[in-house]
């Protein structure tokens, strides 16, 4: 008499395969529900990193208050912040009186787990980091994961270091730095 | 055993945290304010409920051979839907709890649970198990941050109780808090319910 197919060789094969389909289906299903709302808050969590990064330059050139800069924030990226095209990687200008007042580069590079992705606003000579944000990151909670606190932020403001320095802070400021002179020699 | 006896027994008797110090990791990751401890524990209840119901139902027709990596798959699918969804409707809770939630998957509790109870009991009892277990896995994660958040912050999910008067224990914001809390949170309860006899 034939055995059972529960007790063949083949049967943990297809029961697994079958429990992989189910679940795998249920999450696609689940995900895909879901996908928009993700991206919807990704992209404003974007967008308020990157007013909030040039807020600070673009209220001492304007007066308006920061605060109120920020809580507007789609007026003020559409009315002061123009994307600028035909780079490898997103770049904008913070224009105030048809005038650049800042530049705002997003760069990505490797981290220690995974990589990661920040944004460096500089001044319109590419001189000075006026401000620095590491939005996306998968280093150890606690450890590396402390690149995108304030402590680590501060330390990337101000002149732009010396080629030479190696330090973490100004490999990432370095990646800036490469990413501002194609603009630079094409204006 | 009653349904109510093996609630107490899995969230309090036998309890994962402090008895059979198991999900560790996480107690001490999250537990910097009570609201974050608070999800991070419902989402390990949810999953921990969730997989111990699958996988007790699927128990009569798991080959022995592959029962692990079916537990695992079970698991992880619950754990990604609670990820999944606080991306979608929290996602500020979900970006500081950060990689925690996506390591429920690795939580020494839900694989103890499952096969120390889900793979061996009816599905009804391995729901409370999970449930039970789950809580009391938010129950200490919740003293943790009650003990850390008032101290820290001054504050007990998110609103101020102590003054400007207050000055912040730095410590306790930082990882280490959670360490010596933790300590004394189990020889506390050590000492008091279940004292070794010489």
């Amino acid at each position: 008499m034939s055995k059972p197919f529960s007790e063949t060789p083949v049967y943990p094969v297809v029961f697994m395969l079958v429990i992989t389909v189910v679940f795998v289906g249920v999450l696609a299903v689940f995900y895909r529900n879901s996908m928009a709302q993700i991206e919807a808050h990704k992209v404003n969590e974007y967008n308020q990193l990157l007013v909030e990064l040039l807020s600070d330059t673009l209220a001492d050139s304007t007066g308006i208050d920061r605060t109120m800069l920020i809580e507007q924030r789609d007026e003020t990226i559409n009315t002061y912040i123009k994307p600028l095209d035909g780079y490898s990687r997103k770049a904008y200008q913070l224009i105030y009186q048809d005038k650049p007042i800042a530049y705002l580069f997003d760069i990505k590079g490797k981290g220690l787990w995974g990589s990661m992705a920040a944004m460096v606003a500089t001044d319109p000579q590419f001189n000075k980091i006026i401000d620095f944000a590491v939005y996306a990151q998968m280093e150890t909670p606690g450890l590396g994961s402390r690149i995108t606190e304030a402590f680590f932020k501060d330390n990337s403001e101000g002149n732009l270091p010396s080629p030479k320095a190696t330090s973490r802070t100004t490999v990432w400021c370095q990646r800036g730095r490469k990413s501002l002179l194609p603009i630079r020699s094409a204006k | 055993m009653t349904k109510k006896d093996i609630f107490i027994n899995s969230a309090f008797r036998e309890n994962s945290v402090w008895k059979q110090i198991l999900g560790i990791c996480s107690s001490l990751a999250v537990t910097n304010l009570m609201l974050n401890s608070l999800i991070m524990g419902l989402g390990v209840t949810f999953s921990l409920a969730l997989a111990n119901f699958t996988i007790s139902a699927l128990r009569t027709h798991t080959p022995r051979s592959v029962r692990m990596m079916v537990q695992t798959l079970i698991i992880a699918a619950y754990v990604i839907i609670v990820d999944v969804f606080l991306q979608a409707n929290m996602p500020a809770i979900s970006k500081q709890l950060g990689p925690y939630v996506g390591l429920i998957i690795t939580n020494c509790i839900l694989m103890g649970r499952a096969e120390a109870f889900a793979a061996q009991n009816n599905p009804i009892d391995s729901f409370i198990d999970g449930i039970g277990s789950g809580l009391g896995y938010t129950l200490v994660l919740l003293t943790i941050a009650a003990i850390r958040e008032l101290f820290g912050f001054g504050s007990l999910f998110g609103i101020q109780i102590l003054g400007d008067w207050w000055i912040r224990w730095s410590i306790m914001v930082m990882a280490p808090s959670a360490f010596f809390i933790l300590a004394i949170f189990i020889w506390i309860i050590n000492n008091k319910y279940y004292k070794v006899k010489a």
